[in-house]
C-alpha cells in the first residue's frame, strides 16, 4: 500500500487582498492527469500557510473508507482508498480557504470488469428443483462472474457468499442455497477482473435475480370431453349448451375488510365455489420504494369457504412502517365439474 | 323434486337444477369485438403491455357478470388479463389485436325468453334456470396455477380475470419486473394456456439491500380460470 502526501498552502487574505490556496504534492489537475490509487493506499492532507481553517471535501463512499471533510491542521490527516471501488472512478477532491479553492482528481486503479452482460431474467423453478442455472451472454472471458447470496452484515450487495461462478460466457448452474419449494430467494450477480487481467480484483455490481420454487401441482379440470348431458339448440341452430358442457353457477359477491392486524380471514359463501374474480385488484403495485404488500390479495376457496390473506400488513412488508387495513371485493363463481 | 328437470354430468356433478333456487346459471347478455389494443411501451427492453380501449356494456353489474374473452386473428402467443371495470371491462395484453367477448349474466337478470323453441326450464315460482333463446357459459375446462386445455377444432375463451404473481426489484440501474397471470392463445384459438409471465418491466430500480427486499411482492398461490367455448359474436 502506498501513501501519498498533500500539502496545502492557504493565506487569508488582507487589506484588499483575495484569500489564496495551493495545492502541492499528489493530484492531478484534470481527470486525464488523474494519479491511480489502489486500494488500501492512504493519501495524507495538512496546510501551511496563514489561512486558520482550509478545508478539503469530496470524499465519497464509492471511493473512501470514509466520506467526512476534512479541517485542515499542521498535521497530517489520512483518507484510505477503500476496497471493492470501480476501476476508473475518478474522485474530485476540493480544498477550500474562504472565497478561493482549487480542484483536484485521483482515479481508482485498474480496468474495470465487463458488466454488460445480458440481463439474466428471474425464473420460477419446479416442483422439488435442487438446483437451477443462469447464462452469461455477451460477457468477456477477462471477468469473472459470480452469483452471490445477499451479505448478511449490511456491507453491500456484492460481498455476499458465492454459490456459483464461470469466467466468461456460459452457464452458472446454482445447487447451494436453493430456495425450498414455495419460497423464494434473490440473489446477486457480479463481476470481477483479477490483477492478472489488469482490474483490481474487486467484485463490481451487475445485476439482482430471483428464483422462485413453486408450489406442488397446479390442475387442470376436466370438461367437454363426455357424452353425458343435454344439447339445446336455439331458433338458428346454434348449440345452447351442449353434452358435457360445465355450465357456470353464480356462488356470492363478497366484500368487506382486513382489520390493520389480520393478515388472512374466512368468509363463508352463500354457495360453494371454485373460481373467484377479484373484482378491485391493487394498481398501485409499488409506492416509495415499497411493494404495496398490504392491498395486494389473494384467496383460496374451498367448499364455502373463501381464504383471503396478503403476504403482510406493512408496505413493503417493512414493521416500521403502519400496518394498514384493507378492503376486498369478489366474485365466487362455481362450475360443476 | 316432484317436477321439473335435473341434468347431470358424467361426474354425477349437477349441472341444471329446477328445485334449487340458489342454483343460479349464467347465460349470455352481450358479445362483441373490441377495438384495437394500444400503448405499448418498453422499460429496459421489457415489453409493457398495450391497453384495449375499455369497453362500456350498457346494463352492466359488476359483482355479477362475467367476461369471456378471445384475440381474433391468428397471431400465435396472444397473451392477455383483463380489469373489471364498473360499466364493463378492459383488456391488457402483449399483441395489438382486436378481442372477441361475450359478456354472462345470472340468467334471472335476463330477459325472459321470446321464443318457442327449445327446452323452457322454469323454477317452481316461475322464474327460469334455463333461456333457451341465449347461450349459456359452456365451460370446456378449468385452469388452477399453470396448465393448458386443448380441444382441437373448439373456440375456446378466456375469463376475464386479473391477478399479479410477482413484483420484483432489481439492481439499479436494472429495474425490477412485474408478473401476472395471463390466459394465451395458439394460432387456431383452440389451445389456451394459462401460466404466470412478466407483463411490465416497470419493477423497481433499487440502491440498497433494503429495497430490494421492500420492493418486492411474491405470491405463491394457484389461481384459478375457466375456459369457455363461444361462437364468434
Amino acid at each position: 500500500m502506498a501513501t501519498y502526501n498533500v500539502n496545502i498552502f492557504a493565506i487569508t487574505g488582507r487589506f484588499g487582498d483575495p484569500d489564496t490556496i495551493e495545492w502541492n504534492g499528489s493530484g492531478g489537475s484534470t481527470t486525464a492527469l488523474a494519479p491511480e490509487l489502489s486500494a488500501g493506499d492512504i493519501v495524507r492532507f495538512k496546510k501551511g500557510g496563514t489561512a486558520t481553517s482550509p478545508t478539503v471535501s469530496g470524499f465519497s463512499s464509492n471511493f473512501w473508507t470514509s466520506s467526512s471533510t476534512i479541517n485542515l491542521t499542521t498535521s497530517y490527516q489520512s483518507k484510505t482508498v477503500k476496497t471493492g471501488g470501480t476501476p476508473g472512478t475518478i474522485a474530485t477532491l476540493t480544498a477550500t480557504n474562504g472565497t478561493a479553492s482549487i480542484t483536484r482528481y485521483f482515479k481508482y486503479a485498474g480496468a474495470p470488469p465487463d458488466t454488460s452482460i445480458d440481463d439474466v431474467d428471474d425464473q420460477i423453478i419446479a416442483q422439488g428443483s435442487t438446483s437451477f442455472l443462469i447464462t452469461i451472454a455477451n460477457g468477456s472471458s477477462h471477468t469473472i462472474y459470480e452469483v452471490r447470496m445477499p451479505s448478511t452484515g449490511g456491507t453491500g450487495a456484492y460481498t455476499g457468499t458465492v454459490v456459483g461462478s464461470r469466467i466468461g460466457n456460459g452457464t452458472i448452474t446454482v445447487t447451494s442455497n436453493v430456495p425450498n419449494s414455495g419460497y423464494d430467494q434473490t440473489y446477486f450477480l457480479s463481476g470481477r477482473r483479477t490483477v492478472a487481467n489488469g482490474g483490481s480484483n474487486a467484485p463490481a455490481g451487475i445485476q439482482s435475480f430471483t428464483i422462485v420454487h413453486e408450489t406442488a401441482g397446479s390442475t387442470v379440470g376436466d370438461g367437454g370431453t363426455g357424452t353425458y348431458g343435454l344439447r339445446v339448440y336455439d331458433a338458428s341452430g346454434e348449440i345452447v349448451l351442449d353434452l358435457s358442457d360445465r355450465v357456470i353457477v353464480f356462488s356470492d359477491h363478497v366484500t368487506g375488510s382486513l382489520t390493520s392486524s389480520q393478515t388472512t380471514k374466512n368468509v363463508t359463501l352463500a354457495k360453494q365455489a371454485t373460481c373467484i374474480i377479484d373484482l378491485e385488484p391493487e394498481t398501485v403495485l409499488i409506492s416509495g420504494g415499497l411493494a404495496q404488500r398490504q392491498n395486494i390479495l389473494h384467496t383460496s376457496v374451498s367448499g364455502t369457504t373463501l381464504s383471503i390473506s396478503r403476504t403482510s400488513v406493512y408496505p413493503g412488508g417493512d414493521s416500521s412502517q403502519t400496518a394498514q387495513s384493507t378492503t376486498y371485493n369478489f366474485l365466487a363463481i362455481y362450475d360443476p365439474e | 323434486m316432484a317436477y321439473g328437470l335435473k341434468v347431470y354430468s358424467a361426474n354425477g356433478a349437477l349441472q341444471i337444477d329446477s328445485s334449487d333456487g340458489t342454483h343460479i346459471m349464467y347465460q349470455e347478455y352481450a358479445s362483441g369485438t373490441t377495438s384495437t389494443a394500444n400503448s405499448f411501451s418498453y422499460t429496459g427492453g421489457v415489453l409493457n403491455y398495450g391497453t384495449v380501449p375499455a369497453v362500456i356494456i350498457s346494463g352492466f353489474s359488476r359483482g355479477e357478470d362475467l367476461v369471456f374473452i378471445q384475440p381474433t386473428g391468428s397471431t400465435a402467443g396472444v397473451r392477455a388479463y383483463c380489469f373489471i371495470n364498473t360499466n364493463g371491462f378492459s383488456i391488457k395484453t402483449n399483441v395489438a389485436t382486436t378481442f372477441r367477448y361475450h359478456v354472462f349474466k345470472k340468467v334471472t337478470s335476463l330477459s325472459a325468453p321470446t321464443s318457442d323453441y327449445g327446452l323452457v326450464i322454469k323454477n317452481s315460482a316461475g322464474a327460469h334456470v334455463f333461456n333457451q333463446d341465449v347461450l349459456a357459459g359452456r365451460i370446456k375446462g378449468r385452469i388452477t396455477g399453470s396448465g393448458a386445455i386443448f380441444m382441437t377444432g373448439k373456440s375456446l375463451y378466456g375469463l376475464a380475470t386479473m391477478k399479479y404473481s410477482r413484483i420484483t426489484a432489481a439492481w439499479t440501474p436494472q429495474r425490477g419486473k412485474i408478473h401476472g397471470w395471463v390466459t394465451e392463445w395458439n394460432s387456431d384459438r383452440d389451445q389456451v394456456q394459462f401460466k404466470s409471465v412478466v407483463i411490465s418491466g416497470q419493477g423497481y430500480a433499487a440502491s440498497t439491500e433494503a429495497e430490494l427486499s421492500t420492493a418486492t411482492y411474491v405470491d405463491l398461490t394457484s389461481p384459478t380460470t375457466l375456459i369457455l367455448e363461444a361462437p364468434d359474436p
